[in-house]
């Protein structure tokens, strides 16, 4: 029995001793975990219920200039698969597919990978995510990310451009005021249970972010709408590739709408080919043909080449360094004042004109209109246009660029160039943005309208805007026309090489009380018997114009007075042989001429026209320091037969050419071929029956 | 044995309990035993006031968190809403509706009245009667015109 007591107490000291060992170590490790190593498991707990999220900042407003939004930001669901929790991926994969744009295998694939969790299809719309949640797909779940939409679908679609599934711009304003209206993404850290809920009263700390800052745009949607509108029903009537129509502001130049085609939906760009997306008001070059004399014209003017009253003389062709260039009317124009010139879009007698400034001259009016180089206008890749080197331009280029022909140019590039003679000779930078706003109004990044350069006076400008008027009351421009307003413009056409393919083109100034805006209507690559631009971009611009007009409520003014008016009036040209060039100078503008000197010298040794020849009032009376210059100005010989004598002899005289006649009666052919250059020395010989 | 002597130490100190001298003491033990009851029923009523409190606390924190969760979704429904509105005023919209629901067609011209109040008035006086309409009066200027005209050649 003692034995049996003593086996007994033996044991329950073993096993007391055994757990007293095991409480012990278990004592220990609770110390380790609980004191030593607490900050390591605290550390584990804690990464178990906190979650650490960004929050993507909203991306900024694009609004139009009368508050209207263009492009917003909104949450959007993404569909994401958790392959561990699919219970019949065949199943999955076939119901998935029948709802999102991937196929069922591409689906399978991804829903049987090792990846944890992966997105099938990213930022989709509402109704679609309602019907997928209504299936109730085990292991398909949604997270949300933000979706850029384009609220007015295709409208300003080149210009606001679109954003990548990132959220970055991509193209057009998204792209370069990127910075600005994607913002900075902030932080979130919450305590969750194991269910993924927020634990009430948790760790919840925010780092905040920024959002993007809204932009204002210069462009009016409705004005927009109009300009689209108008590209979309031309093509209807004309056979073209693409067109472009940009109005701006004169004063501020603030572009107003700048439409082009083929346009693309900016909510799905993806499915339009990518020559959809190009803003080819910025991004491309045409050869502005016509609509460039307006450049021509000026310089002229502003140089003091020339005058409205000159006289110039078209035979239909003119020969520059044995090429020939003729005007688009075959049988020329023929005797014609300046004004006529613009009116009748003469070529010869803009090349006249051209040839009659120096090259450097008329190079680097075209380089201060601001052709040449990128406007500044902030929109992606904005191309530079073609003109020259200077050392390649010799008198054939000279001739060409005088007609808009030899160079390329951009819409806005010429629409801005335009701008500065319709606001008084001020090149001002383009405008598509007015406003920033940051939310702060003290920050807000306000772009403020820039004045480039002073190009020309504001009488010249004037000038020339008075006798554009005159091309569109009378001249090819009447297509352009719209009663009771005051509307100066110039057509072009320009012929593809070696293809029956045009480029037409119109640009208006449109004269009203506050501002004169400026509109420009392209069609590209027109083809058919239809192509020149007084019979296709002039009647768009007249549309457009005309809607723009009603809808800035301008009213028409029946009563506006007529803008140019030649006076007929003939002056005799006095002799200022040897006087002084200032006295001269005033002595000749006092008596109503126009006054050009060449060659530095303080004395006059010739003129042309000579002294005793009556030429219009307000005529150009060049005045030389030697004879040399003179001899060596070379002028266009114009076509005399069908001429009386006295007729021939008065017209050569006020060009500076010297007839021999021979015969009486009308003049039956003459000894230089008319449209050739001769020097002033060389005399003509006339055949007279 | 050994349990006999405890029961006899047990019965000695219960009689040193009633004796006079120990009165005061034992008074004091009752109200130390009073204070530890109330301090332990101010405690416990102390600790359920505050786990209640805490569990208001979750409470209302889990309504705010599902508010805050409603709130967005709304203001999340609202912004989808406020661009569906501008989708459907949109200008381009606007205009299909105008042409396929309402079949309305684009005015083939336009006329513009303008309103003009500068034209000027005629003013009219009585005075400015024409004339050869009173007869008589005509009469009778020309005889008075008669008689006080005087000829230079007359004699008289």
């Amino acid at each position: 029995m003692r034995d049996f007591n003593e086996t007994l107490k033996n044991r329950v000291i073993f096993y007391f001793a055994v757990v007293f060992i095991l409480f012990i170590i278990l004592v220990l490790r609770l110390f380790w975990i609980q004191v030593i190593n607490s900050a390591e498991y605290e550390h584990k707990a804690l990464s178990q219920r906190v979650k650490e999220f960004v929050v993507d900042s909203e991306r900024g407003i694009i609004y139009d200039n009368t508050g209207r939004k263009l492009a917003v930001s909104l949450p959007a669901k993404t569909v994401v698969a958790l392959p561990d929790n699919v219970i019949n991926p065949e199943k999955t994969a076939s119901k998935l597919a029948e709802l999102l744009d991937i196929s069922y295998s591409t689906i399978y694939r991804r829903i049987t990978s090792d990846a944890a969790a992966i997105f099938l299809q990213r930022k989709i719309d509402n109704n679609l995510y309602q019907k997928i949640k209504a299936k109730e797909i085990r292991g398909i779940t949604f997270t949300e990310e933000s979706k850029r939409y384009y609220t007015e679908g295709k409208l300003a679609s080149h210009i606001i451009g679109f954003t990548g599934i990132d959220n970055n711009g991509l193209n057009g304003l998204e792209l370069s005021y990127n910075n600005h209206l994607s913002g900075k993404a902030g932080k979130m850290i919450v305590e969750r249970d194991a269910e993924g809920k927020t634990i009430p009263n948790g760790i919840r700390e925010t780092v905040p972010g920024r959002d993007g800052y809204n932009v204002h745009l210069t462009i009016d949607e409705v004005i927009q709408y109009m300009a689209e509108k108008e590209l979309k029903n031309a093509e209807t009537k004309f056979d073209f590739s693409g067109g472009s129509i940009i109005v701006m502001d004169s004063s501020n130049g603030d572009i107003l709408a700048m439409a082009n085609t083929p346009a693309f939906d900016p909510n799905q760009f993806g499915k339009y080919p990518e020559k959809n997306w190009r803003n080819r008001a910025i991004n491309d070059v045409f050869e502005p043909g016509s609509t460039f004399k307006i450049i021509t014209a000026a310089s002229a003017l502003e140089e003091g080449v020339i005058t409205e009253n000159d006289i110039l003389t078209d035979p239909g062709h003119i020969y520059v360094e044995g090429e020939e260039i003729s005007c688009w009317s075959r049988y020329g124009h023929g005797k014609q004042s300046f004004a006529d010139v613009v009116k009748n879009s003469c070529n010869p007698g803009f090349v006249e004109v051209g040839l009659k400034m120096d090259k450097k001259i008329f190079y680097s009016y075209i380089k201060a209109f601001g052709f040449g180089e990128q406007t500044g206008i902030r929109v992606p890749a904005e191309a530079r246009g073609i003109i020259p080197e200077y050392n390649r331009i010799g008198s054939v280029e000279l001739a060409t660029f005088s007609f808009g022909h030899g160079l390329s140019v951009t819409p806005i590039q010429l629409v801005t160039a335009i701008s500065s003679i319709a606001n008084g000779g001020k090149l001002m930078r383009p405008r598509l943005v007015k406003k920033v706003d940051t939310g702060n109004s003290s920050e807000n990044i306000i772009n403020e309208p820039q004045v480039v350069r002073q190009v020309i006076s504001k009488s010249t400008a004037d000038k020339t805007k008075e006798l554009l008027k005159q091309v569109v009351e009378s001249g090819t421009g009447t297509q352009a026309a719209i009663e009771g307003y005051e509307i100066g413009g110039k057509t072009g056409t320009a012929k593809h090489y070696n293809e029956d393919v045009y480029d037409s083109s119109f640009i208006g100034i449109v004269s009203t009380e506050a501002r004169d805006l400026v509109v420009l209507t392209i069609l590209y690559d027109i083809q058919g018997e239809t192509y020149y631009g007084s019979q296709t971009a002039a009647p768009v611009f007249r549309n457009l114009t005309s809607n723009i007009l009603n809808y800035l409520n301008i009213k028409p003014d029946t009563n506006h007075k007529k803008g140019y008016e030649i006076n007929n009036q003939e002056l005799e040209v006095p002799n200022v042989k040897g006087k002084s060039f200032l006295n001269a100078e005033s002595d000749l503008r006092g008596k109503g001429f126009n006054v050009k000197l060449i060659g530095d010298g303080e004395t006059v040794r010739d003129q042309l026209p000579s002294s005793g020849i009556k030429t219009n009032y307000n005529s150009t009376v060049w005045l030389f320091a030697d004879e040399k210059s003179k001899n060596e100005i070379l002028l266009a010989v114009p076509d005399f037969r069908g001429m009386t004598g006295m007729e021939a002899i008065k017209l050569a005289r006020q060009k500076g050419l010297e007839l021999v006649l021979d015969g009486s009666g009308k003049v039956i052919g003459q000894s230089v071929y008319p449209g050739k250059r001769i020097k002033s020395s060389k005399k003509i010989n006339l055949k007279l029956r | 044995m050994y349990l006999n002597q405890n029961y006899v130490n047990l019965d000695t100190q219960s009689n040193f309990l009633n004796e006079s001298s120990y009165n005061f003491t034992n008074v004091k033990k009752q109200a130390f035993i009073i204070i530890y009851i109330f301090m332990l029923v101010f405690i416990s009523i102390s600790i359920l006031l505050y786990v209640s409190q805490i569990l208001n606390i979750n409470k209302q924190s889990s309504k705010l968190l599902n508010l805050e969760k409603k709130l967005e979704s709304i203001q999340a429904q609202n912004e989808r809403l406020e661009v569906e509105l501008s989708s459907k005023t949109s200008l381009a919209e606007i205009e299909k509706i105008a042409k396929e629901e309402l079949n309305m067609v684009e005015a083939s011209s336009k006329e513009t009245l303008v309103y003009n109040n500068q034209f000027k008035k005629e003013e009219t006086y009585v005075a400015d009667i024409p004339k050869e309409k009173f007869f008589l009066a005509q009469i009778y200027d020309k005889i008075i015109k008669e008689v006080i005209t005087v000829q230079a050649e007359s004699l008289e």
